[in-house]
């Protein structure tokens, strides 16, 4: 009997393996099926004198019996050598010297576990130990252990729920001691799995098509880092016999799941970023606002950042929102039937406690030192949210800029990858370090860590394990006037309220 | 210039080279079989061999060779009694308390129940397919019978005789072993599977996919690390996880259909804490040496003839195998003992 046979009832269970009947179905229209996918090229790249015993023959046969036509490709061959393939899986095997980024160029998606060329490819910074590390059992015994734990950080994208994953831990590989890599994706990435607490040690990472990778170039195809190595393929877990029908060894076991899932993300279409239309984007969200009831929670009368409240108010209701004005004394009752709120950077934090917080509404917070409150990132000030331009607050000058770093995402409203102007003139800017269930989609300059402006899905896990009850969004936009945004700026704006109402799925 | 090398360094070197012989050594016993063949006895023409076990009380170990069970001395290896039956032996299982055995009669549609002090036959239960292998779990009480050409198993109640639940399972059924907390295991072998079957309802409660050898047939089960050895016909034994069915190691095996059987002995003076041994029609006998419950050695060792049943006699920490022709015409077969290669030697040893 093959391997390729041998090994397709392991990928028949992995795939129709029940893990929850609302991820399965979101699975199901997030991701095409392997059906759809068969018959795909894989150009497999791997060590031309790799060591042995390697299970590079293994994953070649998993590939194969699920559907994938496999070439295989030595690390001595030219980039073109993986020419017209759908996807390109490079091995630990491949030497990371001998690839030297030839394949960082390419718009095929890549899914790697050569952790070593992590930074050829862009997906991390250079720095072996801070950006990317293999934890081998012989130096790093103990480590070597805690990685049998992976942690699902990423439970809302597309991969993610796929897989299955949840926020909790599983068993990565098999119970003994094994080599694993990580890695610290740059601003764009997202980690999907973290080892020991830290999402510095991204376990499964990927970048979006377009998304900012950690040499701040844009990702010319899908990239998906993952913890493997040489020879432990085979230790991937995955459950069967009578433990296979126990909802929770089923999320334990999920290795092998997660492989594929990462495997059929790569291989998935990308959807087409979003076109930089503000007038349409404008007239897009006016559709779908027109009697939205949307509640605005300000300080009535604030002394500052009253007049930029008034021109926001009046900008949503230019857009046909219902919109309603709340104090931030009221109770949060005021939420209740509505289908949008925001947030204004005028109310006091200490002000309006922890109100809105549970609301199952989706909610858009205009000050970024609410982020604590509202679960949007940690609690330490300065450390997991903070500011630019605040002369007592903050070492960093003020700024008119932000980063894009996921063009692809509907909240950046079509903007490219790199620097934009989000106000006319330099000012505060708030940031906060939310956590990898989030979608960043721009980060303050020179602060690829600080993140401007994300959005949570809902079910997304905020700061403090708090679960989303709706969509939450951070958006910078600290007491200045609405007018003095830039187009880009208040294209933006538009964006993530748009993306708040969910107005991208319609 | 002094160019002695000083303490400190001598020590390092001395201590370094200590830990090199030392790992040579773990090396080269582990590459080493287990055990030695001590005695070889003939069982003659009657038949080949159908069913091993030892007393549980260590004093003699039975054989069902032809139609016939045979007792031999634990000890000295001489038959001491035996009885005819009313079909081929194909398997033997031994009650927990030594008074009872039980035969399946491949041909008699039949389990023989014997009585063992003195060896005589109480009672035949009749059934309405060939019993192939037999399983007495003394956790359940009861006597699993598996009839490989039916594709049956068949749980009898040993108190009553009575059939208490059948259950019938897809394919070529081989070895079947259990782990004493209600998990029964039955290698597939045209399914590449080997079927979890639940004692407390006989129904199927699982599948373990064996996907890294062809022709899974026989099973040694270590109930304590939970591990399952499947050895397959295409050569190879996969180590399995039984809490999770997750084969995470693939050994090197010969080919050829085999029977298993775990052996553990963690104060032994043998110098192994478990081993999974496995007998093959090809005439081999393969041991898988655990070092550690992840971390298993393989060794082998060549049989005048085709390996059949085993038992081990946890007492003398000796094993027993029946051997048979591996040419149909000729059933001449022996039993073989094995003891550890630094054991005392047994008299009449043969080389």
């Amino acid at each position: 009997m093959s391997l390729a046979r041998r090994l397709m009832p392991l990928c028949v269970v992995a795939l129709l393996t029940p893990y929850s009947a609302a991820h399965a179905a979101h699975a199901r229209s997030a991701l095409p099926p392997w059906s759809a996918l068969a018959g795909r090229r894989v150009a497999f790249v791997s060590g031309a004198d790799a060591a042995v015993p390697n299970d590079d023959a293994l994953v070649r046969a998993h590939l194969r019996a699920l559907g994938l036509r496999v070439d295989r490709v030595t690390d001595a061959a030219p980039s073109s050598a993986a020419a017209g393939a759908s996807l390109i899986v490079i091995s630990s095997t491949a030497d990371s010297n001998r690839l030297g980024g030839k394949y960082a160029h390419m718009a095929v998606p890549v899914f790697t576990w050569n952790t070593a060329d992590y930074p050829n490819l862009g997906l991390t910074g250079p720095r072996l130990h801070h950006d990317f590390d293999v934890m081998e059992p012989i130096q790093h015994f103990a480590e070597s252990f805690s990685m049998l734990y992976g942690y699902g950080a990423n439970t809302t994208s597309a991969l993610s729920r796929a897989a299955g994953l949840k926020p909790q831990l599983f068993g990565t590989l098999y119970l003994e001691p094994a080599t694993v890599g990580w890695g610290r994706p740059g601003p764009g990435g997202r980690v999907i799995v973290d080892f020991n607490g830290s999402v510095g040690k991204a376990g499964v990472f990927t970048y979006e098509r377009g998304a900012m990778l950690a040499n701040g170039r844009s990702a010319p195809g899908r990239r998906v880092g993952f913890y493997l190595s040489d020879a432990n393929f085979h230790l991937l877990t995955a459950v069967h016999g009578p433990a296979a029908r126990d909802p929770q060894l089923r999320d334990w076991y999920l290795g092998l799941r997660l492989f594929d899932a990462s495997l059929r993300w790569a291989l998935a279409t990308p959807p087409a970023p979003p076109r930089y239309d503000p007038a349409a984007l404008d007239a897009r969200l006016a559709a779908i606002a027109r009697g939205r009831k949307l509640l605005f929670v300000e300080r009535i009368d604030a002394s500052e950042g009253r007049e930029a409240d008034r021109q926001i108010v009046a900008h949503l209701r230019g857009l046909g929102f219902d919109v309603v004005v709340a104090d931030q004394m009221e109770p949060e009752s005021r939420a209740a039937g509505m289908d949008l709120m925001i947030i204004s950077s005028t109310c006091s934090k200490y002000k309006l406690a922890n109100k809105y917080v549970d609301v199952k509404v989706p909610l858009i917070a205009l000050e970024g030192l609410m982020s604590d409150t509202l679960h949007l990132a940690g609690r330490k000030r300065f450390v997991d949210y903070g500011e630019h331009g605040e002369e007592k607050e903050s070492e960093d000058p003020p700024t008119r800029y932000v980063d894009i770093v996921d063009p692809a995402s509907p909240m950046a409203a079509g903007l490219a990858i790199g620097p934009v102007a989000f106000t006319r003139g330099p000012g505060v800017l708030k940031w906060a370090r939310p956590t990898p269930d989030a979608i960043v989609v721009a980060t303050l300059p020179g602060s690829p860590t600080q993140a401007a402006i994300f959005g949570y899905p809902a079910g997304a896990t905020m700061a403090d394990g708090f679960v989303a009850p709706a969509r939450r969004a951070l958006l910078p936009l600290d007491n200045p006037t609405y007018r003095d945004m830039t187009v880009e700026g208040k294209a933006l704006f538009d964006a993530v309220v748009l993306w708040a109402i969910g107005g991208e799925r319609r | 210039m002094n160019e002695q090398p000083s303490v400190v360094v001598r020590s390092i070197r001395a201590v370094r080279a200590l830990l090199l012989l030392l790992i040579a050594a773990e090396a080269a016993h582990a590459a080493a079989f287990p055990l030695i063949v001590r005695q070889e006895t003939p069982i003659g023409r009657s038949g080949n061999p159908g069913g091993l076990v030892v007393a549980p009380d260590g004093g003699l170990v039975y054989l069902g060779v032809g139609r016939t069970v045979v007792a031999y001395d634990a000890t000295s290896a001489t038959p001491t009694a035996s009885i005819a039956v009313p079909g081929t032996v194909a398997d033997l299982a031994i009650a927990a308390d030594g008074s009872r055995a039980y035969a399946a009669l491949g041909d008699a549609n039949a389990v023989a129940v014997l009585g063992l002090k003195p060896l005589r036959l109480l009672d035949l239960w009749r059934m309405r397919t060939k019993p192939s292998a037999l399983l007495l779990d003394p956790t359940t009480g009861s006597l699993y019978v598996e009839s490989a050409a039916a594709h049956r198993l068949a749980e009898f109640d040993v108190a009553t005789g009575r059939v208490r639940a059948r259950l019938r399972l897809e394919g070529r059924l081989a070895q079947m072993v259990a782990n004493g907390y209600g998990g029964l295991f039955v290698a597939v072998a045209d399914r590449d599977a080997v079927d979890v079957v639940d004692t407390r309802t006989l129904r199927l409660a699982g599948t373990y996919p064996v996907q890294t050898c062809d022709g899974p047939s026989g099973l040694a089960l270590d109930p304590v690390g939970r591990r399952l050895f499947v050895a397959c016909t295409s050569g190879g034994v996969a180590v399995i996880d039984t809490d999770a069915g997750f084969t995470f190691e693939t050994l090197p095996g010969p080919p050829g259909a085999a029977r298993g059987l775990f052996v553990r002995s963690p104060t032994g003076a043998d110098g192994w804490k478990g081993v999974a041994f496995f007998a093959t029609s090809q005439g081999t006998l393969d041991a898988v040496r655990m070092m550690a419950f992840i971390r298993y050695v393989d060794g082998g060792l060549k049989l005048p003839r085709g390996g059949g049943p085993m038992a081990f006699d946890p007492q003398r920490h000796r094993l027993w195998l029946a051997t048979q022709s591996t040419n149909g015409g000729d059933a001449t077969g022996s039993l073989l003992i094995l003891g550890a290669a630094s054991a005392a030697p047994v008299s009449g040893v043969r080389p």
